[in-house]
């Protein structure tokens, strides 16, 4: 009996240490694949969701250099992510960190399976990612926690491009409302009562979507 | 047909009755003197023919026609000059008289110009800037603006002030020279007798808001008695003489005021001298300007 | 008629107070362009620093749309000081040199020496706020070039730089609008003295009051806000909402109006009663 308790205690450990495992070379090779794509530019279109601020939708190109460099050139003004989706992913995994297999999950009707990734690095910003990651390994979805920045959750949705690079990016950050006092705005005619200061800093959601079309990769 | 006539004009400040029922005739081709201490109402009567100041109640005719409250039609044939002019001291004379020739709407403004200031000799001096200008001048400019549109009536309102004795003197010369050569109409208003004694033909005393004395100015002068000014060695002998014939004496101080007809002082001082009274001064002086010499005190 | 209002026109161009409103209209717009130059985006720090942390912010801010937005907010309190020192003197100023009656012995009605003046105060006003607000975009064209509007209005409004300029041309309407009040207002007041700065001190004084009432009695006096002529000296910037509230601005423009009209009529009445003492 203390030997079959003690298998099953051994044989449950592989298996925890094997999915640990699993986990880990599913978030290393959609990582990879991440890093594997080529420079590129193509057409995006940017769609700012934030309570306090009003923009149109934006058009223009962005220009990508691995492993992370990101150029946009959008006519007019824009607010853009500070980081690119996959720097985003890179954050996570740039210093050691753990993995854990937490099963599956549909998303954007595909079959996607869940790694929680938790940095070693008790210094490092990022407390915790957590990423859905399809057959082809492709991440679909990521959340982010961070310390200092807020949490991200990242939406990317696939079209049928040869590299892992979406159609469609959303990315959810907290934004902290905003309130100017009427004699900087020269907004004479605003309600500038008592501002409560556990109001604003009271997190809200906003997000930024970046449409992505006519992707044209560097060749060799 | 009178020029100007004015019947029964009124002006009330408040409760202050400045004008009361004031009325004269001006015919044209006369000098007409509007004579009267500072405060009669000379001033207050000049704005209201020239649509200045609304009268309270009474008619103002010109060319026989009645003005009314906003009628400012029969001002193209009035020029005026009322206190000190006023002009841009920063333009010259010529460019000043441009000014009010484009007011004017006149249509040959360089030659008229010309003609005006001509006039009131001061051409040589039409580039020059008005802030330039001696008072004399500045008063020459403004009569200047005045006969620009060439006006049947011009109103001078104490041109003379701020003059000098030679200044007064060519201005005298220069309302003589409108008046017969121009044969403009003129008004003049004073509190100078002396100066209206000398421009004007007609004239009229005002104080206090109302006509004391209207008419030919010589005529006025001559028909007044003279009032005679005797100091004698004995001024109760004299009073005594005096009361005897009826004639009524006012006593002033060391001397004695007689009215008396001008035609009539030489058998008076007779009839004195031989009833025995010692006169040791006598002074005559017209009743005019015995009135005028008191209400201007 | 048309040659009083030249006449008018021509002295208020001798006048050298008349040069003092835009020589210190252009001060103004080179003092505030040239530092926005300078110390542009250091403000601009001041004022995105948490946008900053949540974007990454891409495009030129401080371009002409916003240079001449932030301009024209500022010259909101002196540009009614800079038309009053003209047009209030208008009547005043001559009936204290005595130059008024010298007009007034012309056989022109009060009328129409009334309307000339204020048509000539009409046009300086206009004139002096067109002035401010083309060279405040041509020069702000000429250092920062265009871009998009950033208006801080309750939210953040970002207004593409295609669909900008329509609308200062519509703010500076109601801006000319407000300014013609105040010269309405300053020529009414005018009418009524014989001194030269009472209608200015007078003038600018009304102007302190109401806008003072509107600032700190909000509450009490919310019924009559919307009737009080300084309520809509800033109206202009609802053109610069992404929803334009076209009621509000149609309201504000017939109120405006309205005032031009009140001031124009109680100032004609006035000039033609009184007695010229001066």
């Amino acid at each position: 009996m203390k030997n079959s308790l003690l298998l099953v205690l051994v044989l449950l450990s592989f298996s925890g240490f094997g999915q640990s495992a699993y986990a880990d070379s599913l978030i290393k090779k959609a990582i990879k694949k991440m890093q594997d794509v080529p420079a590129y530019e193509c057409d995006v279109l940017v769609d700012l969701d934030v309570s306090f601020i009003n923009i149109d939708q934006r058009k223009g190109k962005v220009y990508f250099l691995p492993p992370d460099s990101i150029r946009y050139d959008i006519k007019g003004f824009a607010f853009l992510p500070k980081k690119g989706y996959n720097g985003h992913a890179y954050s996570v995994t740039e210093s050691d960190f753990v993995a854990l297999y937490l099963g599956t999950e549909l998303v954007h009707e595909m079959r996607c399976e869940i790694v929680k990734v938790i940095p070693n690095d008790i210094e490092s910003d990022v407390v915790l990612g957590q990423f859905w990651i399809d057959a082809k390994a492709r991440i679909h979805k990521m959340i982010i926690v961070t310390k200092e920045g807020g949490n991200y959750e990242i939406d990317l949705q696939y079209g049928s491009e040869k590299y892992p690079v979406p159609i469609k990016a959303t990315i959810k950050f907290d934004v902290q409302e905003m309130k100017l006092p009427k004699t900087m705005t020269g907004d004479l005619e605003a309600d500038d009562a008592v501002l409560d200061e556990k109001e604003l800093k009271k997190s809200k959601k906003g997000s930024i979507t970046i449409t992505y079309s006519n992707y044209v990769f560097a060749k060799g | 047909m009178p020029l100007l006539e004015v019947k029964n004009l009124n002006k009330y400040f408040n409760s202050f009755h400045a004008v009361r029922d004031l009325n004269f005739k001006i015919e044209k081709g006369d000098v007409y003197g509007f004579l009267g201490p500072n405060g009669a109402g000379k001033s207050t009567s000049l704005r209201m023919i020239l649509g200045l100041i609304y009268p309270s109640s009474g008619e103002i005719y010109f060319k026989d026609e009645k003005i009314t409250k906003y009628d400012r039609k029969y001002l193209s044939q009035i020029g005026a000059l009322i206190e000190r002019p006023d002009f841009y001291e920063n333009l010259s004379a010529y460019n000043n008289l441009k000014i009010f020739a484009r007011l004017a709407d006149l249509k040959e403004k360089e030659a008229r110009i010309e003609t005006v200031l001509k006039e009131v000799d001061l051409w040589d001096r039409r580039a020059s800037k008005v802030k330039t200008y001696s008072q004399g001048m500045k008063q020459r400019l403004g009569i200047a603006q005045a006969l620009l549109h060439e006006p049947e009536l011009i109103i001078l309102d104490e041109p003379s002030n701020g003059l000098d004795p030679k200044g007064q003197a060519d201005m005298r010369e220069l309302i003589h020279r409108i008046s017969s050569e121009l044969q403009i109409t003129v008004i003049i208003s004073s509190h100078i007798l002396s100066e209206i004694e000398l421009i004007a033909n007609r004239m009229l005393i005002i104080n206090k808001g109302q006509r004391i004395a209207e008419g030919n100015v010589h005529e006025l002068m001559e028909s007044m008695e003279m009032i005679l000014e005797i100091r004698a060695t004995d001024q109760s002998y004299l009073l005594e003489k005096l009361k005897e014939r009826n004639i009524i004496a006012e006593v002033k101080a060391d001397r004695v005021s007689v009215q008396i007809a001008e035609a009539e002082i030489a058998g008076f001082l007779k009839s004195m001298v031989d009833a025995g009274v010692e006169i040791t001064e006598m002074r005559q002086i017209k009743t005019l300007e015995e009135y005028f010499l008191n209400i201007t005190k | 008629m048309r040659q009083l209002i030249r006449i008018e026109l021509f002295k208020i161009s001798k006048r050298p107070r008349t040069y003092i409103g835009f020589g210190t209209i252009a001060f103004i717009v080179l003092a505030f362009e040239f530092a926005a130059m300078g110390n542009g985006q250091a403000l601009f720090g001041l004022v995105f620093k948490n946008l900053q942390g949540m974007f990454r912010m891409e495009g030129n801010i401080i371009n002409v749309n916003f240079v001449t937005y932030l301009l024209m907010n500022t010259l909101l309190f002196q540009v009614p000081i800079l038309v009053v020192l003209v047009t209030g003197d208008m009547i005043s100023g001559e009936a204290s040199k005595g130059s008024l009656r010298l007009l007034l012995q012309r056989p022109y009605s009060r009328t129409q020496i009334y309307f000339a003046k204020w048509i000539a105060a009409s046009i300086y006003t206009v004139t002096l706020v067109l002035f401010a607000g083309l060279l405040a975009y041509g020069l702000g064209y000429l250092l920062f070039g265009d871009g998009d509007l950033f208006v801080f209005r309750q939210m953040i409004n970002i207004i593409n730089a295609d669909d900008v300029v329509w609308r200062f041309g519509f703010g500076l309407g109601i801006g000319v609008l407000a300014m013609l009040v105040v010269s309405s207002l300053s020529l009414m007041i005018s009418s009524f003295v014989n001194n030269s700065i009472g209608p200015i001190v007078g003038t600018i004084a009304v102007i302190i009051v109401l806008t003072v009432l509107s600032t700190l009695m909000v509450n009490l006096i919310a019924p009559i806000l919307p009737y009080l002529f300084t309520t809509h000296f800033i109206k202009w910037q609802y053109f610069f909402d992404s929803e334009i509230d076209w009621p509000t601005i149609n309201n504000a423009v017939l109120v405006l109006i309205a005032y031009i009209v009140v001031f124009t009529g109680v100032g004609w009445w006035n000039f033609r009663r009184k007695d010229i003492l001066t």
